[in-house]
């Protein structure tokens, strides 16, 4: 087609991990934001690097409704690219810094980490999140 | 100093001189041997202020001179004079006869060769476009209202050589695309200052499309005569006056954005409508103009989450205190609420706003109010003095990003502006334009905290017409100040020369400079965006800009040619970047970037028909800009910008067609593309417009046109920045009637 400019890239082009995320509960104390972060350092790690890790791509985010409805939610994921942990985190308190909580692993309490590396163009689902606002799963964070 | 220090202590001395002179003008009214007169547009029947009676002997030698009122009035005496040549700008010469009576009325034939035009902004006072040594586009009414149904951006990007990215603008490459980094073009609404005081950048949707009555665009450095910002160019937005008899004008739009070609963009649901409605009034009671007009507007958008609705008024009154003042005061009013769309999700969601973190915004709701007047005195038959004031409001806050969340950023900002203006022709062949101004700025916001900044400037510029040459020499000295730092300070200087060779044939040549002081936003942002913290820079430093240009331009009555090479350098551009702060990455804004900007810009117009029923324009601009330490090519700047008109009118029907080719920019803000998923798709950009128009008598006998415009017909997908699909196809149904 004569002149058409930008298109949709080919489906080979990117690659998204997508899931549903299924809410338990209430929130013991505020949300300000609420987001599903795939974050390619193994726990645990400081708070903090949830910020450095965002501005040096090696955290992707995706943010919610505090509305806790259970919803789906997708993520475009770097391809060839190594992630460990998947969890839902809610900020609480103003120090953007500090005031993080883990609220939903896509594994069991028990195994935190997660290990996957998405080919181009895959389009992985059935990653699902578990939010227990009654029962706070091991944070990830380094006190 | 001294010299500048000499013209503001004339400025104020000459009121009383002509005064004086005024008294004993009077007393020459019923002076027998003294001719009264008046000289007025003999199409409109307007007055003519400030042309030149010039009294000649028998063999046609000058005797005496003088100027007219802003009636249009003169009264000069008969002693020895034969003949009068009446000149004025946009006018042909006319020499009569002295009559036997001593009253006369003069109309003059308005005497516009095509692109011969008058401009306001180049010198700061009235002169022919090819009478200054800088290149200058001029835009009228017709095409801006037919250009611009939502907002006044979309009309610049018709103008040759300039170029809108979101809403900056970037005149032959002086900008790029910066987020929150301010306006490198000085805009000014009737002469005055036209930009915010936090972010220093326009607020297009305030701005009355409807009484707007032409925009001038002076292209290059111009800080010798307008101070700060001027980096790129100036761009005057200028609007009507008042008319002699009661008029008014309504007009309607509605029409609808198409739906995309790709099913991945598609958006079930989405409205994709838009319409407007701007009414007005004008007209004069007894000797005091009055001017209003309103606009609403709604537009759901083509993107997801980017609706709108926006509402404006403006109200303008022009008045005479005498003779010789005229007064003139507008105010302005906008509110606006629109969806917090920032970039897309991805390529694949082109339409759909990121869900990632930093690119959620709330709705942002703003408000803008401004105030203008000055005063025009003609205090003798050489010295026009220029007082101007306006205070500019603007507010905009921000819903939370998810419901329960906390606010987004808010920001009161105020500009308190004022001048004065002196334009002299008092010695032989020398025309003089002096002023005084100062700027005082006040910003309260969480983004950018309280801060207030002070600007005072002063400049000279005298043009020397040697004929056929005019020589231009400028300077102008300014000094900002924010809250207890130290002051920073510019000295701009110009030259310029223009030479007639006769038979429309014109030449110029100028160099200039121009300096940006860092905006309050800039110095003093201390923010989280997502989580990302960017920190302030109080030790910010002005931009600097220095530019060149050769032109020549040729007119006859059906074709204009115009033509220009440039240069430029850049120093100290401020710009974002990652900087550690405390061990963690943030970002903070530096002057970081030395460029170079060579180029080439042509302009044709042409009307192949003795009549103007067929009229064609093409203008081109060539710009090379790249960092003279990395070589890099700089930033959304275009190397190739062409944009093409073609219109024609066949009785009742005006049919035309825009077309704008945008080459692809050679590099992009890395930032951004980290940021934004696929924020590095970008392409060429072939935009074509097509309308056409059908005016009819309708009610009342009144005039009815009815238009259908189609902008975007191609429905070319591209992006003016990263993640960004500018407007695709849509289709807009216009009825105006003017009573």
């Amino acid at each position: 087609m004569f002149l058409r400019g930008l298109s949709p890239p080919p489906l080979s082009g990117i690659s998204t991990l997508s899931g549903n995320i299924h809410f338990i509960g209430t929130p013991k104390d505020s949300v300000q934001i609420l987001l599903v972060v795939l974050v390619e350092a193994k726990p645990p790690f400081l708070a903090s690097y949830l910020l450095a890790g965002a501005v040096n791509g090696s955290i992707l985010a995706t943010t919610l409704s505090t509305t806790f409805h259970d919803t789906a939610y997708s993520i475009t994921v770097m391809p060839d690219t190594t992630y460990h942990y998947l969890a839902v985190a809610q900020k609480y308190g103003y120090d953007i810094n500090k005031d993080w909580h883990a609220v939903g692993f896509a594994h069991d309490a028990n195994d935190s980490s997660l290990s996957f590396t998405l080919k181009p163009g895959e389009q992985r689902t059935g990653a699902d999140l578990v939010v227990n606002f009654d029962s706070l799963p091991r944070q990830p964070f380094i006190p | 100093m001294r010299v500048i220090i000499i013209v503001l202590i004339a400025q104020v001395i000459i009121p009383f001189a002509a005064i004086a002179q005024e008294g004993r003008s009077a007393t020459d009214q019923s002076d027998a041997l003294t001719l009264y007169g008046f000289v007025k547009d003999k199409k409109t029947q307007e007055p003519i202020a400030g042309a030149t009676i010039d009294a000649l002997s028998g063999n046609k030698e000058s005797v005496r001179k003088q100027i007219t009122k802003v009636s249009g009035e003169f009264r000069i005496k008969k002693e020895g004079v034969a003949y009068i040549r009446i000149t004025a700008l946009g006018y042909k010469d006319t020499v009569i006869r002295i009559p036997g009576g001593n009253n006369l009325l003069i109309f003059l034939d308005q005497k516009p060769l095509l692109g011969e035009d008058i401009t306001v902004t180049a010198q700061k006072h009235t002169t022919f476009t090819q009478d200054v040594p800088i290149s200058i586009s001029v835009v009228k009414s017709p095409e801006i209202t037919e250009r611009s149904p939502e907002a006044l951006d979309y009309t610049l990007r018709y103008i040759p050589g300039v170029s809108v990215t979101e809403s900056q603008v970037s005149i032959r490459g002086s900008s790029g695309y910066a987020r929150s980094v301010g306006s490198r073009v000085l805009f000014l609404l009737d002469g005055m200052p036209y930009l915010s005081a936090d972010n220093g950048d326009i607020k297009f949707d305030a701005l009355p499309i409807m009484n707007i009555d032409r925009i001038e665009v002076v292209k290059g450095a111009g800080s010798a005569l307008y101070g700060s910002s001027a980096l790129g160019g100036v761009i005057n937005v200028i609007t009507r006056k008042p008319s002699d008899s009661l008029h008014g004008a309504i007009n309607a739009n509605v029409g609808m954005y198409d739906q995309v070609k790709y099913p991945e963009w598609q958006i079930p649901g989405l409205g994709r409508k838009f319409a407007s409605l701007e009414g007005g009034l004008t007209g004069t009671a007894g000797e005091t103009g009055l001017l209003g007009s309103f606009a609403v507007r709604r537009n759901e958008g083509y993107r997801l989450g980017d609706d709108s609705y926006k509402s404006s008024g403006f109200a303008k009154i022009t008045t005479p205190f005498s003779d010789h003042d005229r007064f003139e005061t507008s105010v302005l009013v906008a509110n606006e609420n629109h969806g917090g769309f920032l970039f897309w999700k991805d390529l694949d969601h082109a339409l759909t706003p990121s869900d990632s973190l930093g690119a959620v915004n709330g709705r942002i709701h703003s408000f803008k109010a401004r105030i203008q007047s000055s005063l025009q005195s003609i205090l003798s038959d050489h010295f026009i003095l220029t007082s101007q004031a306006s205070v500019h409001y603007t507010n905009f806050s921000t819903d939370p990003s998810l419901p329960g969340g906390l606010p987004g950023p808010h920001s009161d900002a105020t500009n308190y502006y004022l001048a004065f203006d002196g334009n002299s022709d008092i010695f032989n062949s020398v025309y003089l334009t002096t002023g005084i101004l100062g700027l005082y700025q006040t910003v309260n916001s969480d983004l950018y905290q309280t801060h207030h900044g002070l600007t005072l400037g002063a400049f000279a510029q005298a043009e020397y017409r040697l004929s056929p040459l005019i020589f231009t020499f400028g300077l102008r000295a300014d000094g900002v100040r924010y809250d207890d730092s130290s002051s920073l300070g510019s000295i701009s200087p110009k030259f310029g020369v223009t030479f007639d060779a006769g038979e429309g044939l014109n030449f110029r040549a100028s160099a200039g400079t121009g300096f940006r002081a860092p905006t309050i936003a800039e110095k003093y942002i201390d923010q989280y965006f997502s989580l990302i913290h960017v920190i302030p820079n109080p030790e910010l430093t002005p931009e600097k800009s220095y530019s060149t240009e050769i032109g020549g331009s040729y007119r006859t009555h059906n074709i204009f040619l115009d033509g220009a090479i440039f240069y430029s350098t850049f120093d100290n551009l401020i710009e974002a970047h990652f900087v550690s702060n405390n061990g963690t990455q943030a970002i903070q804004f530096g002057n970081l970037t030395k460029a170079e900007i060579f180029g080439h810009e042509e302009v044709i117009e042409f009307y192949p028909l003795s009549n103007d029923d067929l009229s064609l324009r093409l203008g081109y601009t060539y710009v090379f800009p790249q960092d003279r330490v990395t070589k890099q090519i700089l930033n959304f700047r275009p190397r190739h910008l062409l944009q093409a008109r073609a219109e024609t009118k066949l009785g009742p029907l005006t049919i035309s067609s825009d077309f704008r080719y945008i080459s692809r920019y050679e590099s992009v803000d890395s930032i951004l593309i980290k940021e934004v998923p696929n924020g590095d798709a970008r392409v060429d950009a072939y935009i074509l417009d097509a309308r056409i128009a059908y005016t009819a008598l309708g009610l009342f006998a009144l005039p009815v046109t009815f238009s259908f415009q189609i902008q975007n017909l191609l429905n070319y997908y591209y992006v003016e920045i990263a993640g960004n699909l500018a407007p695709i196809r849509n289709f807009t149904l216009r009825v105006e009637t003017i009573f």
